[in-house]
């Protein structure tokens, strides 16, 4: 009893001492590289003082500066008036980096994330609106699908620069082992489940690889994708920013798609609950498994493959709609509003977003945003995939996102696992999201 | 003990604030404002980037009841209670193994360190691949050997998946321990273990009665900091299954971290800490009263 | 049947090789694994962990190219050694006064040193990196120092505390009847007895500063204070590259053994040193 009263005088102590420091108003504090131009005033005239503008692309240094160093020298030619300063930011801890600017108002001037944190940011009014600076020509060369992902609320929050649909990657080979057509993959869950019986002959190979590990995102994308070839629509409600699969107009299809991706699993690896994105690659690349439903990130994985026609990538198959819809998962470029030169940052976005540029940016593992971008492949996998974008739908992201995520990752964990049936699922997610969208 | 006089006594009353001067510094400099945060946060609606926004008639704490939380709990008190009985348990063996001279001793204790050093992501990506369900290296390995007909998948069962994520705690934590025990065994007297040998003690007894004894300060206080330490373990387990499979390693750590980063509710993950705190307090006393009952 | 002392210490030297050489197994299993990975190229990975099957050597020097690793691994040293130096030394003299004092607020001390352990770094982290800024320290080794030391203290001081409670104070007590001083008792008869607790805070804090992650990537922008764990961290992503980043990992595992080794020679002097008295 002591000793909690002790802790509790420390807390007290601490308090009045943490009171005079704590909540000063974070006045935005230029960044210290900016520092020099705050005294000058920032207009494009000549001989004006250079804007620096920081950027930052979330990402794998040493592949992004390859794409970017050049972009960005050519940009600073261009526009001797701005300069253009990279700084790193890798993945694995992005969230949390980016959080704590935020919370200091420090974000960089142009920077690429994910839509659910960018609008979690917008929401908190750390994000500028793009719209007003949206061009005709960038309004019309754009997909719409990949245009419609950055908006939020009525605003243009992100310019989708980087994403891929889901889509089904298969091994020729192992098809034609089991005596299927490989120019003709399945095209609805009827022909894909008969397909996954034949492949099931095969010894010592999975006919489908399958993942469940709970991270939320990944799983999401499947069920979301699966949902749209079932109800022939969107599976995001974007007037009321929730998900159609929760509502009771869209329960059937929902059930049905998890009653189906539960009957895939029968013909899933072993050990598939364990299993991400990730690990799944490398057993399709390895011919473990004959089928996987992936990004476009898988292609760097199985490069060889696919240049020789062993890999093959087609559109996910149809459910009751007939349609083979899937989800497009993106990333996009933002301006925050802590930003002290939204004009310069702007031009500098733009430029990124260029035919050519886009085309640059692409290498990264993304698929054309750009309609201009994707008339320039005319032969090989990319073909098939940019084929398969126009059925598809921008995946539902909101500002709550990563919390709907979190419950539909469990609950789908839990279904492929068994535990529990397609209903059940339904209605537990349907309950938990309930929770969150309130 | 006590032979303090008069003009020494003021000495004796300020010095040892002096010599935690520094310290104090140091934990008002950085760790106040975040101390204070805590108990502000957990009093309301609060986010990461906005911090608290309003109070919220203690909402954030009426999740501690509810069941999934509950169910967090008992898995960490398994992963908890196991994984550190596991570290004193295999730091205490160690520690006495590589005590006394032997041949490659500088080696051995060398290597027994690695995991601590070892960041803990990748430490967790080295042993998703030791143990893989299809190509990680122990299924390989008891095949080749022909130990196992079929793979085992270590992370597909919640109870197994448990029990593996507590063995790779004891992989990281224990070398922790043996390098605190082996610094402690130093300080046993090299004559007294001469006479209990002359007396015939056998090696337990000469453990319980002569060692124990002598190392148990040290050994108290790391087994508190590893207890402070395994309630916080996040990554490991994260990179590993994720708080999976069906919720069966989702550790009270992973919630504070689904809190505050995934669901933006960063007042329930400073209601949760709190608790720890209080839980560790109590762990404290207790240790405090155990030393204090040997003492005596 | 009585053994002879000798008879008993083979047995149990044999008996001890067997644990030493089971948990160095265990200890290994996973290194090895990356290990075989490290020597995996990009394609293979994931097909075999058995044994290495590219021997991919070229990944060693690759990685040097990739990634800066010589400056990671500069910055690392930097705040390795720094974090156990002044550790040290703030434990010598608190651990010294939390042992042979009795003071008001001595509990409530414990109480602050031992919750530095327990708050989550979520909440520690913002208002630290808003301080650095406003203060100037951001984007400086000295940032991230500060806070390692301030978030780590706690062990070495209360190992310090352990290893003070067991010198007896009959020494001490000898000590200031010979006319010692107080500062002179401690540098003069407890430290030397307290050196293995001494070597053994300053490893563990070498060991923790090597390998913080969090702080660093946090409180630093600038390439020349990217800690290795950052550098190498920053190659996952959705298709990393895993034989890369193991690579990088063995690498900057090497070192923290080397560092080791010295640490325990040094402790090992002071032992003797020590126990001649």
């Amino acid at each position: 009893m002591k000793k909690l009263l002790a802790i509790l005088l420390a807390l007290c102590m601490v308090f009045t001492l943490a009171a005079c420091g704590s909540k000063e108003p974070s006045t935005t504090n230029p960044p210290a590289s900016k520092a020099p131009d705050a005294q000058t005033p920032a207009t494009e005239g000549p001989g004006a003082e250079p804007v620096t503008i920081t950027f930052v692309r979330t990402g794998t240094p040493e592949i992004l500066h390859g794409i970017f160093d050049p972009i960005i020298e050519q940009f600073e030619k261009e526009h001797p008036n701005i300069h253009v300063e990279m700084q790193d930011l890798g993945w694995s801890d992005a969230t949390q980096s980016l959080q704590t600017w935020a919370a200091s108002e420090t974000l960089p001037d142009v920077m690429y994330h994910l839509p659910a944190t960018i609008f979690d940011l917008a929401d908190k009014g750390l994000i500028r609106d793009l719209t007003p600076y949206i061009d005709a020509e960038l309004q019309k060369d754009m997909y719409p699908s990949m245009m419609e992902a950055g908006k939020h609320n009525g605003g243009t929050y992100m310019i989708t620069c980087g994403g891929s649909n889901l889509t089904m990657w298969y091994n020729a080979d192992l098809f034609e082992q089991a005596g299927l057509d490989p120019e003709n993959p399945p095209k609805t869950w009827e022909e894909l489940l008969t397909a996954c019986e034949a492949l099931s002959k095969i010894d010592g190979i999975a006919p489908v690889g399958m993942y469940s590990s709970p991270s939320g995102g990944e799983t999401s994308l499947v069920y979301e994708s699966f949902f749209t070839t079932e109800y022939g629509g969107s599976a995001w409600d974007s007037a009321n920013s929730r998900y159609v699969y929760d509502s009771e107009e869209g329960k059937e299809a929902a059930v049905n798609t998890l009653q189906f991706l539960q009957d895939l699993t029968a013909y899933a690896q072993e050990g598939y609950v364990e299993y991400g994105r990730f690990d799944v690659r490398t057993l399709l690349r390895d011919g473990k498994v004959a089928i996987a439903f992936d990004l476009l990130n898988m292609a760097n994985q199985i490069t060889d493959g696919l240049a020789d026609g062993t890999f093959r990538v087609a559109a996910i198959p149809a459910g009751a709609s007939g349609i083979q819809s899937s989800c497009t998962n993106v990333g996009g470029w933002f301006i925050p509003t802590n930003c002290e030169h939204p004009e310069e940052a702007w031009t500098f976005l733009r430029y990124l977003m260029t035919t050519e540029n886009s085309l640059a940016h692409s290498a990264y593992g993304s698929a054309p945003m750009l309609k201009s971008e994707g008339a320039t492949y005319t032969e090989g996998y990319m073909v098939d995939v940019i084929a398969t974008m126009d059925n598809s739908y921008a995946e539902g992201i909101c500002a709550e996102t990563n919390a709907l995520w979190t419950t539909t990752g469990e609950q789908l964990q839990l279904l492929l696992m068994g535990k529990q049936t397609a209903e059940e699922t339904w209605e537990n997610i349907a309950a938990e999201h309930g929770e969150v969208y309130e | 003990m006590k032979r303090t006089k008069t003009p020494d006594h003021l000495g004796r009353t300020i010095e040892p604030y002096v010599y935690l001067l520094p310290t104090i510094i140091l934990f008002v400099f950085i760790l106040a404002i975040p101390i204070f945060n805590l108990i502000k946060y957990s009093l309301g609606d609060s986010n990461i980037i906005q911090g608290y926004k309003e109070w919220n008639h203690f909402e954030n704490f009426k999740y501690l009841t509810n069941k999934k939380f509950l169910g967090s709990v008992k898995v960490t008190a398994f992963y908890v209670i196991f994984g550190v009985a596991g570290v004193v348990f295999f730091g205490t063996i160690m520690a006495l193994a590589l005590d006394k001279p032997l041949k490659g001793l500088g080696i051995f204790r060398a290597i027994a360190i690695i995991p601590w050093v070892v960041p803990q992501a990748f430490a967790a990506t080295m042993w998703r691949w030791v143990l893989n369900a299809q190509f990680g290296f122990l299924n390989q390995l008891l095949l080749t050997l022909g130990l196992i007909k079929e793979n085992i998948s270590f992370l597909s069962d919640p109870n197994m998946a448990l029990a593996t994520v507590i063995v790779v705690r004891i992989w990281q934590g224990t070398p922790f321990m043996i390098i605190s025990l082996l610094a402690a065994l130093q300080t046993v007297p090299e004559d007294i273990y001469e006479a209990a040998a002359l007396d015939g003690v056998n090696p337990l007894q000469r453990f319980f009665y002569i060692t124990l004894p002598h190392i148990m300060p040290v050994l108290l206080t790391t087994t508190l900091i590893i207890t402070a330490w395994t309630m916080q373990i996040f990554d490991t387990v994260y990179i590993m299954t994720g708080g999976g499979p069906a919720r069966g390693t989702q550790l009270v750590a992973l919630e504070v971290y689904a809190k505050a980063f995934q669901q933006d509710d960063l007042g329930t993950a400073c209601a949760i800490s709190l608790c720890i705190l209080a839980m560790l307090t109590i762990l404290m006393y207790c240790k405090n009263k155990l030393e204090r009952g040997d003492n005596e | 049947m009585r053994l002879t002392m000798t008879q008993q210490k083979r047995i149990g030297n044999i008996g001890r090789y067997v644990v030493i050489a089971f948990w160095m197994i265990f200890t290994l299993l996973p290194i090895y694994t990356a290990f075989v990975a490290s020597l995996t190229k990009y394609e293979n990975l994931g097909k075999n962990f058995l044994y290495p099957t590219d021997w991919a050597w070229g990944n060693y020097a690759e990685i040097f190219k990739r990634i800066d690793m010589a400056s990671y691994l500069k910055a690392t040293f930097i705040y390795a050694i720094s974090t156990a130096l002044i550790n040290v030394i703030l434990a010598v003299f608190t651990g010294y006064a939390l042992s042979r004092f009795r003071f008001k607020g001595k509990g409530l001390y414990s109480g602050v040193l031992l919750l530095t352990q327990v708050l989550p770094q979520v909440v520690i982290v913002v208002p630290v990196f808003l301080m650095m800024k406003k203060i100037g320290l951001y984007d400086t080794y000295g940032s991230v120092i500060i806070t390692v030391v301030a978030t780590s203290m706690a062990f070495p001081t209360l190992l310090m505390r352990s290893f003070y409670d067991s010198v007896p104070r009959a020494l001490e007590e000898a000590a200031y009847i010979d006319g010692c001083s107080r500062l002179q008792t401690l540098f003069q008869i407890i430290i030397p007895l307290a050196l293995p607790g001494i070597g053994t805070a300053f490893g563990l804090s070498f060991f923790s500063g090597w390998s913080q992650y969090l702080y660093p990537m946090l409180l630093t922008r600038s390439a020349e204070y990217t800690p290795v764990t950052v550098g190498i961290s920053r190659l996952i992503d959705n298709q990393t590259p895993w034989e890369m980043v193991m690579t990088g990992t063995i690498i900057s595992i090497i070192p923290a053994v080397l560092i080791y080794l010295l640490v325990q020679k040094s402790l090992i002097k002071g032992l003797s040193s020590g126990s001649v008295k």
